[in-house]
């Protein structure tokens, strides 16, 4: 593949080769110790902050023209912020790009993980807006940085104690901080605290970018992620009294669609890749779905749509 | 960073007849993900997609782990056994990078693995709030098919993995396992034989 077929004026993937080289060791150092946040000289990227580009600069410096990536927004590839980051490496990477979980090895992500298992050679990266956890407890970054020193997490446990006294159970339902490798405690970015668990001994590669705050962070393969909690108030995830309405999933992330002014509503798998396979009947071997769930599916579809 | 100066003169940009990389920017992005991957599962022996001509004391893994990653930006430096005209030339003319005979002021340290520990015993680790700033060694060995075996585990390795570098002077296995205990701080080891390399992070527990 020659330079030549993409966007002429920038070199490949849109960074320069000495900007790479930086992020790659940055990279690597966030690899081996995983969950340290680790600065990088965070470039301006041609979006505003906010939009991803710690993501875009992680992503820019990881793929070559043999990847085939995936971009999702709150789990849908068909939202603004997916779609931009999608077309800007098909125009500055000249690279193959899928909307399918399975078919992808770079899946770039805004707050979600995706509901089908990920599997080895895989590379998530996530948009980061706030990488340091206790940033909202200890403003000043010299603090913070001598904290995650001193292994001193007794703060944020305060934090979820205060929860649980205030409204009687942990009240932080995303961005719900990890300890990676029983070591450092992470930011998992805005991700909901249903998809905490999928990072626990996740067989792809995680990497975060934080293109404002100017900081890559990492878990490797098959790392201990662990949220935390109390022995009497143990961490759990989110449920819902019903079913995605369009595929009948009882075991995915949903959004509650408003449908009109009258109190209607229903709910939807976030992961619009997901619940697509399963309406088309191809899903995932590794989820399991049963007749009686299509057949409560097509009773749910109608219904919704009367 | 420390500038010093030093006897190998950052101001000569080298000269060398060897070739680096045939393309500057997709090797170094493959050689990269090659690197990345063994980073992330330590103890994986993993073939080094590009071969490129180095000199006789830095292998051809070594020499392209080396041109992805260093640039006017990084300090290398070089081991006794690995330090000749020759490797500082061509690292200097392909990288731009500037070399220090001062082991404690690196990004980047190579050792032969037929050295001891006592090269590096100076190599910088981090510290407890920047653990980051440490350097990354690189150790250039034959093969991965030693006798002596060291069982790894810890993040990126699923049950256990095995590291069989070789040869590698005996006292670096102790050394190794010293530098685990220095976590969050430490050094980070690649491995690389003239055609695989394998990664070893300060992440890694290690049983010998």
């Amino acid at each position: 593949m020659s330079q030549s077929t993409t966007a002429s004026s920038y070199n490949y993937a849109y960074l320069d080769e000495q900007t790479k080289r930086m992020i790659r060791r940055a990279l690597l150092k966030a690899v081996a110790i995983p969950g340290y946040q680790v600065p990088f000289a965070g470039r301006e990227m041609p979006m505003p902050y906010g939009w991803g580009t710690g993501g875009v600069q992680v992503t820019a410096t990881v793929i070559g023209p043999s990847d085939t990536l995936k971009v999702i927004d709150q789990g849908s590839d068909d939202t603004t912020n997916a779609v931009s980051i999608r077309q800007f490496f098909e125009k500055t990477a000249d690279i193959d790009t899928t909307e399918k979980t399975k078919d992808a090895t770079v899946i770039q992500t805004r707050h979600r993980i995706p509901e089908e298992t990920l599997t080895e050679g895989q590379i998530l990266v996530y948009q980061v807006p706030i990488p340091e956890p206790l940033r909202f407890l200890e403003p000043r970054e010299t603090e913070t940085r001598k904290m995650h020193a001193l292994e001193e997490y007794g703060l944020m446990h305060v934090k979820l104690y205060e929860d649980i006294s205030r409204h009687g159970h942990i009240a932080t339902t995303y961005a719900y901080p990890v300890k990676v490798n029983g070591r450092y405690v992470m930011d998992p970015s805005p991700t909901p605290k249903f998809d905490n668990p999928k990072m626990d001994n996740c067989a792809a590669l995680q990497l975060f970018g934080a293109g404002r705050e100017k900081r890559i962070y990492a878990i490797p393969p098959y790392t201990k992620v662990q949220s935390l909690d109390f022995e009497d108030h143990p961490f759990e995830i989110q449920s819902w009294d019903q079913d995605c309405a369009l595929c009948g999933s009882t075991d995915s992330f949903l959004d509650e669609v408003i449908l009109d002014d009258k109190g209607n509503r229903m709910f939807v798998c976030s992961d619009s890749d997901y619940c697509q396979s399963r309406q088309d009947g191809s899903m995932p071997s590794s989820v399991e779905h049963t007749l009686s769930q299509a057949s409560q599916m097509q009773s749910v579809n109608s219904e919704a749509s009367k | 960073m420390d500038f010093q100066t030093n006897s190998l003169s950052t101001q000569d940009i080298g000269q060398t007849t060897l070739p680096g990389f045939d393309n500057p920017v997709f090797d170094a992005t493959v050689i990269f993900r090659t690197i990345l991957d063994a980073m992330s599962h330590p103890g994986t022996v993993i073939e080094t997609p590009i071969k490129c001509e180095s000199p006789s004391k830095l292998n051809s893994s070594a020499a392209s782990v080396l041109l992805a990653l260093a640039d006017m930006d990084t300090t290398i430096w070089l081991s006794p056994e690995t330090e000749c005209s020759n490797v500082a030339d061509y690292l200097r003319f392909h990288t731009g990078c500037s070399l220090t005979k001062n082991s404690n002021h690196c990004d980047f340290a190579v050792l032969n693995g037929t050295e001891g520990p006592d090269q590096i015993a100076n190599l910088p680790i981090g510290t407890a709030e920047n653990p980051d700033r440490s350097a990354t060694l690189i150790i250039a060995v034959d093969h991965f098919n030693a006798e002596q075996k060291a069982v790894l585990s810890g993040p990126g390795i699923k049950t256990t993995s095995e590291l069989s570098p070789s040869p590698l002077n005996s006292k670096l296995w102790g050394w190794m396992k010293d530098n685990r205990n220095y976590f969050p701080c430490g050094i980070d080891v690649i491995f690389a034989s003239p055609t695989h390399i394998c990664a070893l992070p300060r992440s890694s527990e290690m049983d010998i």
